[in-house]
Order: structure tokens, then C-alpha cells, then sequence
């Protein structure tokens, strides 16, 4: 296993150098001018977009700007934005509030999630999974904004229990509001796709087997079934962790949390290289990470594994 | 492992994460300072500054309520007035004598002197520190010699327009007459900055202090910025605010902040979308609305000198006049704006109404002129950013379409994009765009038709009797005959027609009934609100 894990981290490197390369190549190509967005319409003297294209080497070919921010980048050098900001205190600023909103989420997504798809699959085609159903089609169906602008008007502005925007409350009631919206939309797919898994291990041959040797219904559910029906469960929750981190943008600007998401969105408008780099490196990273993670589970889960 | 060991696992980890990231938000959020309640405290809206040195990022409210300018507007006379110059005065508008108020300080008790203004200038005025406030110093004697385009190291590192008399006296030398220079020491990159801004800047960045009405307290990065009224400010009730205590909340978008002040958690919001003022009225009241009286802005459509087929002036006329200004100003715009009939808003001493004889619909005049034009074959490309004000470019495109039957195409692009393309002259077509001043000057609209002035690299338009015109109106210090000579160069240019005039928008704020809000010659300030409760 340790070997494994080892040829895993070393198969990253490639990974993270391919992904920064496309990114930064992407936004290389970007039409516009990044020094153009640090005044709007009243252009700076061109001496002065001289002395910052200069400071910053915006007029090094292409390679030679990617290979020295790479250069840095290994020296745990993020590079400075164009307000002369530090791109990793930038982020490191903002990472906490994300990962509070993804863990958060993710946390309540799995209790939601689980229980209504465990649910459905053992209460297989009676009211109970009908039930389950609506729950998941409702959910699926309204767009993820819709139900978090009426989340924040209803609690938010006529009920009064938590603020509506910004984190001056602190964790975790300022974070309980959006984690609850992304977990509700989030959990509908993790319901469907444990309720299904659960329906087809409960025909699976072995639990006849199982229930033929006189196991107690209870084993044979939580010892057996339940098991064996975690595992597709277990990749698409390790995965849907690292999406939650990268992918609370909309859920970031409606409930003004200051999380990575926000940054993103400005530094792409700037055309800021090094800040949309470092914070995709920073992304891809985190997801090879899960990614790992759930396969080294996999093999905790299902001993037919070995890894 | 067993599955109860697994779950176990899993949950305590989740348990620590959460704990783990629990700590570091909001620690130290959102605990209002002890002693706070009862106070005169009002927030408002801000998004997170790039700096609070006013210098590094000119505009921000942040900056303004801290710095005490040599000139500023006062707010009860709606005035510019000296309020750290004792005197502001020049015989020829080109050398100026600055006289301090005797006994100023800092807000760390160090004293305001001609040197904090003189080394804050140059430091601003050096090209290679990349500070925004730069392009303020264009004017000065010596700026040229602090930024060599050649990108060779400058051989001084101070202004040699500024002269240090004494403690308390300044003399400047522009390259030209300029009788505005008043005006331009009312804007930020001109305050003064304390030696320990220069002898630790890293940690002054942090914890600027100044020599204004309001003293920074705290900064918690992306959540707020508290302010505290400074007992030391010396200057007139009208360059201060009525607050205590002022708190800029931080917002990634209006909508979030307008969502806050329902909930009753924010007191002030400016820049309010036209969108935006509707729904207020009906959801915070009409007292909730504060309408900037002085119109400082405007809407146009420029056209670049260098594109081809657009060079005649009746095809531009013809152009103009087959917009509907009243029609879209009331009904996309809800009423919050008045057609534009001059190339400068009425609230400058240099504006006549109907300047802009053609900017009015005229549907069968404006076929006539476009015939008489010789036709148009072509596409009127109209650029404009694709983030704001896109509904509005869609109805005048589509109105020069029907009413002229000329083919009309959009080009909606980045701001970064766009801006690109109008500073490096690459424009294919009309841009759309929307203009305001840094201060209240005819200058600052006019500038845009001067052969290399402010702004003049989007039309690059040129006019050898427009340059001399403004040039002797820029150096007149008697503003009805300044005012007269802005006008008649007006009136030159729009004969050409280099821009259409659209719209003048009017500037709404929202408040609470604790903030009375106040605009400073229609730039709304937060630190200038008076306390209402």
C-alpha cells in the first residue's frame, strides 16, 4: 500500500505541471490587458503601464513568463497580484471560509443524502421511496440559486434567525444557511444513487445466500447490504468534497462569503494570471488529494481490492 | 477495519476539520467593540480594498474619510474651500503657493508639514512604485524625469516642481497654466503622508494613519474596515461626518448588500443600479432614497477618428438623431436619467443647453442628413464591456437600426478587453461608454478632445482651434470667462461630433433612517453622512 501511495503522489507531478501549464496558457491567450483594468476608462500615463509591464514582465514571451512563475512556484512562491498583494496570503485568506462552507456541506449533504436513500432503497417501491423520490426530483429540479435566494429571504430577512449575508457571525451559524442550501441540492444525487445501489445489492444473490443461513434481518441489511452498497457511494462522496471546495461560486456571492470562489471570478475579470494560477493549482491539488483518498478507502471498503 | 471503526474514522475526521477551519473563521469577526453600544455608529458598503493609502488606490471611501486634503468640497457650502491650506493662490496658474494651517497633526500626533505633502508627491509620482495615483502628477514639473519611458532607472527621486519653502509653506510648478490646480489637491493621491509611511511603508500599509476627520481602527481582511471619528481633526463641521464610528462592510456584490440592508444589518449603499432604486422604493420606502443632486456623469457613443467609413459628421448626426433618448430614458431607465444634449452635463458652468442641435429624434432628418452623407453600407459596430449597461446598448442599436435602416452589430467584451483595445486605438467601430470627473470641471469632460489629453486616446480626435481654446480656458483663473471659452469649445466640437451625447444618469444612494447621506459635488461620500437617530 505504501508503495502505491507513493507512485500515486509521483504520477501528481505530471498531473499539477499539465494542469498550470493549460491554465496559464489560457489565461495568456484571454483578449484584454491586465494593466487596462487597474484604472477603468481613464487610461494611465504610458510611462507608468510601462514601469508596471516592465516590474511585472508582462512582455516576456510566453514560456519565459510560465517557466519563471513555475520557477517560483517550486521555491513555494506564488507570485504578487497587481496591487502588489501576495497571491498566496490572498488566498490563504479566503481558504478558510471555503473550506468551512464545503466541509459543512458536505457533512450535512452526507446525513441528508444517506438517510433518504437508505430509506428509499429498503422501503423499495413502497410510499416511503415514492416520497424519497419527490424529494430528490424537487430538489434536482429547482435551480440551486432559486432555493438559496429564498432561503436568505425567508431566514435570512423576514425570520431573522441568521444573517443573510457576510460571516460576522462566525462558524457555524453564518455558515449553516448556505451549507444547508448546497447539502439539500447536493443530496438529492447522493440519495438517488444510494437508494439505487442499495435496490441492487438487496437482489444480489449473496444476501439470499445471507438470509438462508438464518442471519438476523438487521445483520443482513447494515453487515451486508449496506456494505456493499457503499462502495460506488464512497468515489462519488470523496469526489463531491473536492467539487464542493471548487464550486461554491454562486452560493459564495449570493451570501457574501469571502471564499475562494470570489477571488477566482475578480482575478479572471483582471485578466491576474498568477492569482487564477494559483488558485487552480491550488484546486487540482486538493482534488488528486481525494482522489487518493477515496481510492486508498476503497480498499478498506472491499477487501476484493488490494492495493 | 470494521464498518463501526470506518464510520468512526470518517465522522472524527470531519469532526476535526470542521473544528480545525471552525477556528479560523470568524474568531475575531463580529464582536463589536466593547463600549460600542449607544454610540453613533453607521456602516456601509464596500468591497475589499487593493489598499487604504489613498495614493495606491484613489476613490476609496476608506481613504477619503482618513485624509484631510489641502483643498476639499464642504459639504454644507457645496464649496471647494482650504481645509489643511491655510491659502491656495497663484498670479499665473502655474506657480502656486501653498500655505498650511499652522499646528496640524497626524493622527499619531506628528505634525502635518510642507514636507509630508512634498515626499508623499514624489513618492506617488514614481512610475516604478505602480501606484494608481500616479497619472495626478502628469502636470508637475519634474514628472517626466521620475518616469523615463525608456524603462532606465530615474535619476531623482523627487519632483522637481515641488519646492519646500518652510514648515508650512509649498510652492508647485506646473508645465502649463492650469487654474483647476486647486481642485486637483482635493483628490486623493494629492494627501499627505506621515514619516512613517516612509521609514516602515510594509507596516504602515496595514495601519495607515493620516491627518483626517476619521482615524482607521482594524481591518479584517474581506469583512470589515472600522473607522472612529478623530478628536484631533481641526477642519470645519462640512469636510467631517456625524458619526462615531463608521464600519465598511465588505461585499463581493450590491445585491448581497442590498439583501443586508433589508435584514436591517447595513446603513448606507452607493452606486445603485437603476434596477435597483425601483425595487427599493417599493420594498424600503422612498425615504430609503438618497438622489444625488449634482449630475457628474455621462453616457456616450464615441467614434473613433481612425475608423473608416464613419469620418462624416452628418452621418454621425444622422446617427444621433435617430435615438430616442427620452423614450429609453423613461422606460429602460426607469426615469433615473435626462437625455444629454451637450457634451458636457448641465451641471458645469460651460454647458448651453441644445449645444447638440442634432440629439434629438428626428427620424425623417436624420434619413435626410444620411443621404445627403452619401449612404451607409456598411456595420455600425458598437463595443461596449458585457458586464454592465447591456440592456441599455441593445435598445439605442436596435433604435439606429429601425429608425435609419442601417445594419447595427454589438460587440460585447471584458472591460480588461476593452479598455485594451480603446488605449491601443484598435476599436472597430461607436464604443460605448460612460464618463464622470475626478472633480468638477468642464476640463475634465474636454480634456477627452484635446490632441493627447485626458482621455483623448479613444477618439484620438484633434483640433488645432478646440487645443488652443481649452489650453487658454484651463489657464484663465476668473471662472465666468474660463466657463465662456469651455463652451466655445464645445461648440466646435460637436460640430465634428467625436462623441454622442446620451444620457446624463442620475446617482442614487440608499440609507437607513440613522444616515443622512451627502454628496460632495455629487460624489457621494459615506464619511460625510450626518447621524439621524
Amino acid at each position: 500500500m505504501l508503495g502505491y501511495t507513493v507512485r500515486r503522489i509521483l504520477q501528481m507531478v505530471p498531473v499539477v505541471l499539465g494542469a498550470t501549464f493549460i491554465i496559464y496558457a489560457l489565461t495568456f491567450l484571454m483578449p484584454g490587458d491586465p494593466v487596462a483594468a487597474l484604472t477603468g476608462s481613464r487610461p494611465l500615463p504610458e510611462s507608468t503601464v510601462q514601469q508596471i509591464r516592465l516590474a511585472y514582465r508582462l512582455d516576456d514571451p510566453f514560456l519565459v513568463q510560465y517557466g519563471n512563475y513555475m520557477l517560483g512556484l517550486l521555491q513555494g512562491n506564488f507570485g504578487i497580484d497587481f496591487f502588489g498583494r501576495p497571491v498566496l496570503g490572498l488566498i490563504l485568506e479566503r481558504l478558510p471560509v471555503t473550506f468551512a462552507l464545503a466541509m459543512t456541506a458536505w457533512v450535512l449533504k452526507l446525513a441528508i443524502g444517506l438517510a433518504i436513500g437508505v430509506y428509499g432503497g429498503l422501503r423499495n417501491g413502497q410510499a416511503g421511496d415514492h416520497f424519497a423520490l419527490v424529494f430528490t426530483v424537487i430538489f434536482l429540479g429547482i435551480p440551486g440559486f432559486v432555493i438559496a435566494l429564498g432561503a436568505q429571504t425567508v431566514f435570512g430577512v423576514q425570520l431573522g434567525w441568521v444573517d443573510p449575508a457576510g460571516i460576522r457571525a462566525g462558524w457555524p451559524l453564518a455558515f449553516i444557511l448556505p451549507a444547508l442550501v448546497m447539502a439539500i441540492e447536493a443530496s438529492a444525487g447522493l440519495a438517488r444513487l444510494t437508494r439505487t445501489s442499495l435496490v441492487d445489492v438487496l437482489r444480489a444473490e449473496y444476501l439470499r445466500t445471507a438470509r438462508a443461513k438464518g442471519l438476523s434481518p438487521r445483520r443482513v441489511i447494515w453487515g451486508h447490504a449496506l456494505r456493499n452498497a457503499m462502495i460506488p457511494v464512497v468515489t462519488y462522496l470523496g469526489l463531491s468534497l473536492a467539487g464542493m471546495l471548487g464550486g461554491a461560486v454562486i452560493i459564495e456571492a449570493i451570501f457574501n462569503m469571502p471564499g475562494i470562489g470570489g477571488l477566482m471570478v475578480t482575478a479572471i475579470n483582471n485578466k491576474e494570471g498568477t492569482v487564477v494560477v494559483g488558485i487552480a493549482t491550488m484546486l487540482v491539488l486538493v482534488y488528486l488529494v481525494f482522489n487518493l483518498l477515496v481510492d486508498l478507502l476503497y480498499g478498506i471498503i472491499d477487501p476484493r481490492v488490494r492495493i | 477495519m470494521s464498518k463501526k471503526k470506518l464510520i468512526a474514522v470518517a465522522a472524527a475526521s470531519a469532526a476535526f476539520m470542521l473544528v480545525a477551519s471552525g477556528c479560523s473563521v470568524g474568531a475575531d469577526a463580529g464582536t463589536p467593540g466593547a463600549g460600542t453600544d449607544g454610540a453613533k455608529r453607521l456602516s456601509f458598503q464596500l468591497a475589499e480594498p487593493t489598499s487604504l493609502v489613498p495614493h495606491e488606490n484613489p476613490g476609496s471611501q476608506v481613504g477619503m474619510a482618513t485624509c484631510a486634503n489641502l483643498m476639499e468640497v464642504n459639504v454644507e457650502t457645496q464649496e471647494l474651500e482650504p481645509l489643511a491650506a491655510k491659502s491656495v493662490t497663484s498670479q499665473d496658474a502655474t506657480t502656486w503657493k501653498i500655505a498650511l494651517q499652522e499646528g496640524w497633526t497626524f493622527q499619531d500626533g506628528t505634525p502635518v508639514t510642507a514636507d509630508s505633502f512634498a515626499k508623499a508627491w514624489s513618492k506617488t509620482a514614481t512610475g516604478s512604485n505602480a501606484w494608481q495615483g500616479n497619472g495626478s502628477f502628469v502636470s508637475f514639473v519634474g514628472y517626466k524625469e521620475l518616469n523615463p519611458t525608456d524603462g532606465s532607472k530615474p535619476k531623482t527621486d523627487s519632483l522637481s516642481g515641488v519646492k519646500v519653502i518652510d514648515a508650512n509653506n509649498l510652492e508647485v510648478t506646473l508645465n502649463a497654466p492650469n487654474a483647476d490646480f486647486p481642485k486637483v489637491l482635493s483628490t486623493s493621491p494629492l494627501c499627505p503622508l506621515p514619516e512613517v509611511a516612509f521609514t516602515d511603508a510594509k507596516a504602515y500599509e496595514e495601519n495607515p494613519v493620516s491627518n483626517g476627520p476619521y482615524k482607521f481602527v482594524s481591518w479584517n481582511h474581506n469583512q470589515e474596515v472600522v473607522l472612529d471619528k478623530w478628536d484631533g481633526f481641526k477642519g470645519a463641521a462640512g469636510f467631517s461626518g456625524g458619526a462615531d464610528k463608521l464600519v465598511g462592510q465588505i461585499y463581493t456584490a450590491v445585491d448581497a448588500a442590498y439583501t443586508d440592508m433589508t435584514a436591517n444589518n447595513l446603513d448606507m449603499i452607493r452606486n445603485v443600479p437603476a434596477t435597483m432604486v425601483s425595487k427599493a422604493k417599493s420594498q424600503l420606502g422612498e425615504e430609503s432614497l438618497y438622489e444625488v443632486k449634482t449630475g457628474s456623469k455621462q453616457y456616450t457613443l464615441q467614434i473613433p477618428e481612425y475608423v473608416k467609413g464613419l469620418e462624416d459628421p452628418d452621418l454621425r448626426r444622422a446617427i444621433s438623431m435617430s435615438i430616442d433618448r427620452e423614450a429609453i430614458a423613461a422606460s429602460l431607465l426607469q426615469g433615473y436619467a435626462t437625455s444629454s444634449d451637450s457634451l458636457v452635463p448641465p451641471s458645469l458652468d460651460s454647458y448651453k443647453e441644445g449645444s447638440c442641435d442634432s440629439c434629438t429624434l428626428d427620424v425623417a432628418g436624420a434619413k435626410d442628413l444620411l443621404k445627403k452623407a452619401g449612404g451607409f453600407d456598411g456595420t455600425l459596430v458598437i463595443e461596449h464591456t458585457s458586464t454592465s449597461d447591456v440592456q441599455l446598448v441593445q435598445a439605442i442599436a436596435k433604435q439606429i437600426q429601425d429608425n435609419l435602416g442601417i445594419k447595427v452589430q454589438l460587440k460585447p467584451m471584458l472591460g480588461t478587453e476593452l479598455e485594451a483595445r480603446r488605449n491601443n486605438q484598435e476599436l472597430e467601430g461607436a464604443v460605448f461608454g460612460l464618463w464622470g470627473w475626478s472633480y468638477k470641471s468642464s476640463d475634465q469632460y474636454l480634456s477627452q478632445y484635446e490632441t493627447g489629453g485626458d482621455g483623448n486616446v479613444t477618439t484620438g480626435y484633434s483640433n488645432t482651434a478646440v487645443d488652443a481654446l481649452l489650453r487658454s480656458a484651463r489657464g484663465e483663473q476668473d471662472e465666468a470667462k474660463s466657463a465662456a471659452r469651455y463652451a466655445q469649445a464645445e461648440a466646435l466640437v460637436i460640430k465634428d461630433m467625436p462623441a454622442i451625447p446620451l444620457f446624463i444618469p442620475t446617482d442614487f444612494g440608499l440609507h437607513t433612517k440613522c444616515a443622512v447621506m451627502n454628496d460632495a459635488q455629487g460624489d457621494l461620500q459615506f464619511y460625510r453622512a450626518g447621524y439621524g437617530c
